[in-house]
């Protein structure tokens, strides 16, 4: 059977990035078949501050946390400048064009990647529709989408499901079957529990 | 529409290679104007 995987993540939030490597590779190691499902979370939404990377908060965290873990996991990563940080509203909005268009995936990673490697504004309407073109969405008609407000209630509708029905509270967090998996796991324990959740619903 | 997750504390186990799981944290929970203002936009009660 196919396992259902929901992944909830902030593009402005780190470990999520750093979740994007140990979920492939342990949906790739575990046999298990699954369909993956990126999930919208907003740590801040406006009206609320963003952080400011000058400050202490994001300066000892990262120092503290997530470069020795990004260096331990080998993946590049550098704490962006853009100041204070973006909203992800806008982002999350043209995730479900990419969605819509068989681009989840592509969409998801070039934000991380935008954000945490190339220091882009992802709150910016003309950056994120110069990247959704990099990955092969239609510029104009996923501009259109932002700035008509497509998608901004099936987004806040994902956002109340999380806040309400999931009661995500902290991200990256993963919804294997009806397992919730708090924080950001590494492969084995991801292998353990697909293959736990696939055991469960073979009869 | 409801479901019913078992909710794992990764927080107490073994994350990632023995080190507790990390995560960035909600800030606040999402105040009762914000979640209105949600409801309103969705014409829901």
């Amino acid at each position: 059977m196919t396992v259902p995987i929901h992944i909830w993540s902030d593009y402005v939030c780190p470990y999520c990035f750093l979740a994007e490597k140990p979920l492939a590779a342990a949906i790739a190691a575990s046999g298990v078949e699954t369909e993956v499902r990126w999930m919208p979370f907003e740590l801040r939404p406006e009206p609320t501050p963003t952080l400011r990377p000058e400050e202490d908060y994001l300066q000892s965290g990262w120092a503290q946390s997530v470069y020795p873990l990004a260096e331990q996991m080998g993946v590049e990563i550098k704490l962006p400048d853009v100041s204070p940080q973006p909203y992800s509203r806008l982002a999350f909005e043209g995730h479900l064009f990419a969605e819509a268009n068989g681009l989840s995936h592509e969409y998801t990673h070039r934000m991380f990647t935008a954000f945490f490697r190339e220091s882009h504004d992802i709150g910016d309407i003309d950056v994120l529709t110069s990247l959704a073109e990099e990955i092969g969405l239609g510029a104009t008609a996923f501009r259109e989408a932002l700035h008509e407000g497509t998608y901004a209630e099936a987004h806040q509708a994902l956002l109340k499901r999380a806040y309400e029905e999931v009661q995500v509270t902290a991200v990256p967090s993963f919804l294997i079957g009806n397992r919730l998996l708090r924080g950001l796991a590494d492969q084995d324990a991801l292998v353990s529990l697909l293959q736990t959740v696939e055991a469960e619903a073979t009869p | 529409m409801s479901i019913v997750v078992h909710q794992i504390n990764a927080f107490t186990e073994k994350a990632f290679g023995g080190n507790p799981a990390v995560a960035c944290l909600l800030d606040d929970a999402p105040d009762a104007d914000w979640m209105q203002a949600v409801a309103r936009e969705m014409n829901l009660p």
